[in-house]
């Protein structure tokens, strides 16, 4: 894997022009002020009026759902809700193919045709626990008023959490109250009646479209969900009723489909716990991959599963799980999404946008080439946007959008680097030459050594000494910003701010000690006729191990001429007549005061 | 609503404010060989103003109020117009009974710009004594008119003017034009100071190699072109320039010691040894000098004198530099292996000076080896608090975090480190590992 040396590009995307290889990309066009910033699920390019021009679809978390045409926006609406994926397919074979948009929010899939609003399909409610209702239709017999009753129901749900049932939004929300009167409150507005039962919705977390019995692009197709209780959905191509349910092990978060469904399905998810399961017909089967850590991207490449991972790795599977390869990047994953070209010529590759701004393109595990877009990459969507086949659409966390074309004559093929040692093998290291001084040196070392260890070890004796007692005046008199007399651990530091003739001296103590420090006092002594304090005490009554106590004392300074002084501070106990730890504060030249009297 | 980006930093290599960034490598000893200072940069041999300033848009952390920390509080704090100079104007006033010498205020400046001679002494007079630009502004520009703009002496001393008012367009307008009119040194060397004032450092660095090509053997220009590459980050063209000023001049204090802090940091301790003699012998003698000297007999193996160097530096050293000289006996003492009297030095360090990080950071490697865990934790905050620009005691703590099964706290030091020193590999490692465990299921 080769990194290709990149050149700073700037911002309207000259091409690179030192690189070894020419880009693929052509630059179609850049919009640095769209305002949308979409994730690759909230991008989608699709023949919205069978007229041959392909409208890219956007959606995003501002609750919008813009449509391009070319380079203007044809049409933008607000959405309901918050999106989280869009996608369209063919409902029915028609003349022209004028295929319906699906989005994706909440529990519903709002479905579009004509780029207006048709209807809406929501997923079937889940099942509560008898248990909680059991608990909540105790709780709706009892009076309100009650709170007792109320408590009651309270710790015996939150009992049943403790066993493991998986309980409603709405139990949730009531277990988070504490106090009893907005518990009776709670249970008064949220009464369940028998019209109004106890009722648990699911969120949405992937959508994907599944042909229904022909692989042509206008054909029959169904709309797949990934749902938050673990299931996935198979809608009829009239997105009216599920006809397929299967349960997982685990929240669906990206899924690949391959096949037909009449004929034979199979869909890739890779899920929430870091597996990857597949599933067959209706069928999950047995085979599930394990990830190391949790997957990024899903991309299905022929027989093979890329899937990014939070390690910075894209591993390859082939879809019975065995591993192939993998790929190993320097940066984190954004986003993947695979480049596929059908009409003019048959192309496959791999697209991976990195957290640095770094789109590369990979055929296998070989990189073709890499884009520098200096911004950071939030979706990433391939497809054919007006007439141009081999699109990509890169969405910008800063809103901006970019639509890159793949040249016809780009080769997508894989050059095989020439292996080998890596250049920096070739450099030697910088190793300074001995000189002959050093050389010189060594031998008086070698003629002289007895008499050059006595000397050492007789001045390290000396040394130590020096330093010895250094170090007991230090301890003895409770000078330097540590102490430890008198049993207690003390840090004293003192910082001035300000210019002058106003200061403030700014006094961390921390007992660094295990014991507590009682009965503190804190004294500053100055030169009286230069520096005034208004408060030059202060009592700590305690001082906490590690923690940190700030005191801050004011200082005026009386005579900006008169040159600078010291101030010194001591911290005292009760215990002792020696300072437990003192400071030499030096103030700085004072400036003259801005105002008169002030 | 314009919303397209423009870069807002200025290239690698072309800034003095972003000193760890680098047009190319310079091939210098790395972060860890060779310590920084506050500025960020590394250490030059040489205390001269300016180069330890810290700068104002470095990474976060160096904000105002650590401006006024170090060792001489005050004398570092950020640059205020001309609040130095007006202070020496009104202290050197004082001392005169019956008020100023010349008022300068009632003087008919148009009468004094036609007489040339009374005019230069004034225009000096209003500049180095009373320290009032604004008026010596008045009297050259009325006197350059004058003499019909040919004086190039005027138009430098407008430039001056200029410069100590912060017009340092204006100032670099003047002083280009004066050179025009007459090559002078002096001239030279306050055109590339506007420069380095207005951040373009490879400005200044054309304008010193054209007028050394002017005046051959002016060491000022050669010492100018190492300060400003040093500045840059690229110590080893500097070094090749401070040789050119010893070509010329053999005792130059700094080109000498600049020159002995490049050997010792480049793994050549004896070579240091002899440029400190050289200055040894030059008369130099004060505590840094014999603190160097001790480190250089240390490292390249002369034991015997390496401790009385030390001793002579302890008898010299004042306040100021006392830390930094028991700092250094505690590195001789790790070097020897005598871990107690390393742990007694770095803490009469402290002691001598509350914001000695580097002596912190050490003293909480020694009390972790200790086994006072939370005594070296609050050390290495202490150490972070007082020295953002050092690498280490973030990368300790990071990594006693690790140890202490605390990742988010170890991932959040090891950053720091990063953004300190980006190429230090162990914090990256560092991280490398915590993202994995932060990844893995």
């Amino acid at each position: 894997m080769a990194e290709t040396s990149e050149s700073h590009a700037d911002a309207a995307g000259i091409e690179e022009k030192d690189k070894p290889k020419k880009s693929p990309w052509l630059d179609a066009w850049t919009d640095p002020v769209a305002g949308i910033s979409c994730y690759s699920s909230f991008i989608c390019l699709s023949d919205l009026q069978a007229d041959g021009d392909h409208r890219l679809i956007m959606v995003d978390l501002k609750k919008r759902i813009r449509i391009y045409k070319g380079t203007t926006i044809q049409w933008e609406q607000k959405l309901p809700d918050m999106p989280c994926a869009v996608q369209t397919f063919y409902h029915e074979v028609a003349n022209p193919p004028v295929p319906t948009l699906a989005v994706a929010s909440g529990s519903r899939v709002l479905i579009y045709r004509h780029m207006r609003p048709y209807m809406k399909y929501t997923l079937p409610p889940i099942e509560v626990d008898p248990v909680e209702i059991d608990i909540w239709e105790s709780l709706t017999k009892a009076k309100s008023e009650d709170l007792n009753e109320v408590r009651h129901g309270w710790d015996k749900l939150n009992a049943a959490r403790e066993n493991g049932t998986v309980l409603s939004n709405q139990s949730i929300d009531f277990l988070a109250l504490e106090e009893p009167e907005s518990q009776s409150e709670f249970v008064r507005a949220n009464r369940p009646n028998k019209d109004f039962l106890l009722q648990q919705q699911t969120a949405i977390t992937c959508m994907e479209v599944l042909k229904q019995n022909m692989d042509e692009p206008t054909a029959v197709s169904m709309l797949v969900l990934g749902t938050e209780n673990k299931m996935v959905y198979i809608l009829d191509s009239s997105a009216l009723n599920p006809i397929t349910k299967v349960e997982l092990d685990a929240v669906p978060s990206f899924m690949s489909v391959l096949g037909l469904y009449d004929v034979e399905y199979r869909i890739t998810v890779a899920c929430r716990d870091g597996n990857i399961y597949t599933i067959k017909n209706g069928q999950v089967l047995s085979n599930v991959i394990e990830l190391e850590t949790q997957p990024v991207g899903l991309v299905r490449f022929d027989k093979n599963v890329y899937v990014g991972c939070m390690d910075n790795v894209v591993h390859c599977f082939h879809f019975k799980g065995k591993k192939n390869h993998s790929i190993y990047l320097q940066n984190a994953i954004s986003c993947m999404s695979l480049l596929q070209i059908t009409k003019a010529r048959v192309a496959k590759a791999l697209v991976v946008a990195l957290a640095n701004g770094e789109v590369r393109l990979y055929n296998g595990k070989h990189l073709i080439t890499t884009t520098q877009t200096h911004d950071v990459v939030t979706g990433i969507k391939m497809g054919t946007f007006g007439r141009e086949e081999g699109s990509m659409v890169i969405s910008f966390k800063s809103g901006a959008l970019m639509v890159k074309i793949l040249q016809r004559s780009a080769n997508l093929e894989a050059t095989n680097v020439a292996a080998g040692p890596p250049p920096e093998q070739d450099i030697p290291l910088d190793v300074p030459k001995k000189t002959k001084l050093y050389v010189e040196q060594t031998s008086r070392e070698r003629e002289q050594a007895i008499d050059m260890h006595r000397t050492f070890q007789r001045d390290l004796c000396k040394l130590r000494l020096s330093t010895a007692r250094a170090y007991v005046n230090l301890l003895g008199a409770g000078h330097g910003p540590m102490s430890t007399s008198g049993g207690a651990n003390v840090r004293l530091n003192a910082q001035v701010l300000g210019m002058g003739p106003q200061f403030k001296i700014t006094l961390r103590v921390q007992n660094a000690g295990a014991h507590a420090v009682q009965n503190a006092s804190v004294m500053c002594i100055t030169n009286q006729k230069l520096y005034r304090l208004p408060k030059p005490c202060f009592y700590l009554p305690v001082l906490v191990p590690q923690q940190v106590y700030f005191l801050e004392v004011p200082v005026t300074c009386l005579n900006e001429n008169g040159g600078t002084d010291s101030i010194r501070v001591f911290l005292c106990s009760d215990k002792s007549n020696v300072p437990i730890i003192s400071a030499l504060v030096n103030m700085p030249m004072s400036e003259p005061p801005l105002i008169d009297g002030f | 609503m314009d919303e397209n980006c423009v870069a807002q930093a200025p290239r690698p290599g072309t800034s003095l404010h972003r000193p760890n960034t680098r047009s190319e490598g310079s091939g210098g000893p790395s972060q860890v060989v060779r310590p920084v200072s506050a500025s960020g940069r590394p250490l030059t041999g040489f205390a001269r103003p300016g180069t330890n300033r810290p700068t104002t848009s470095s990474a976060g952390g160096r904000d105002i109020t650590t401006a006024m920390q170090g060792n001489r509080p005050g004398t570092s704090r950020p640059l205020t117009s001309m609040g130095r100079l007006v202070r020496l104007g009104t202290a050197s006033m004082q001392n005169q009974d019956g008020g100023e010498f010349i008022r300068l205020e009632s003087l008919d400046l148009q009468k004094y710009a036609q007489r040339p001679a009374i005019a230069k002494a004034l225009c000096d007079y209003m500049l180095y004594y009373a320290n009032n630009p604004r008026k010596a502004l008045e009297l050259a520009s009325e006197a350059t008119q004058a003499v019909d703009f040919k004086d190039w002496w005027w138009k430098a001393r407008l430039g001056k003017a200029y410069y100590q008012l912060g017009l340092l367009r204006d100032a670099e307008k003047q002083f280009k034009s004066a050179l025009k009119d007459e090559e002078i040194v002096a001239t030279h060397l306050e055109l590339c100071k506007v420069y380095m004032r207005l951040d373009q450092p490879n400005s200044a660095v054309d304008q010193y190699t054209r007028a050394s090509d002017k005046f051959v053997g002016e060491t000022h220009f050669l010492i100018g072109l190492a300060r400003t590459y040093d500045m840059l980050n690229s110590l080893l063209r500097g070094v090749g320039f401070y040789k050119k000023v010893l070509q010329y001049d053999s005792v130059n204090a700094e080109a000498i010691a600049c020159l002995a802090s490049h050997h010792f940091y480049t793994d050549q301790p004896e070579l240091a040894l002899r440029f400190y003699r050289r200055m040894l012998q030059n008369g130099v003698s004060n505590a840094e000098l014999w603190n160097n000297m001790g480190l250089c007999c240390f490292y390249a193996g002369q034991y015997d004198l390496t401790l009385s160097c030390f001793e002579r530096s302890l008898m010299l050293a004042d306040d100021n530099n006392m830390a930094d000289v028991w700092y250094n006996i505690g590195q001789v003492a790790i070097g020897v292996g005598d871990l107690g009297l390393a742990y007694q030095a770095f803490k009469i360090a402290v002691s001598v000076d509350p914001n000695h990080a580097e002596s912190y950071s050490n003293v909480g490697v020694l009390e972790l080896r200790k086994g006072n865990v939370e005594q070296a934790q609050s050390h290495f905050a202490t150490a972070m608090r007082l020295g953002p620009h050092l690498f280490e005691p973030a990368f300790n703590g990071g990594l006693l975090a690790f140890k202490l099964g605390e990742f988010q706290e170890s991932f959040e030091l090891a950053n720091k480190a990063l953004e300190a020193y980006p190429d230090h590999i162990e914090s990256k490692e560092l991280i490398k590992q915590l993202k994995s465990h932060f990844s893995s299921l």
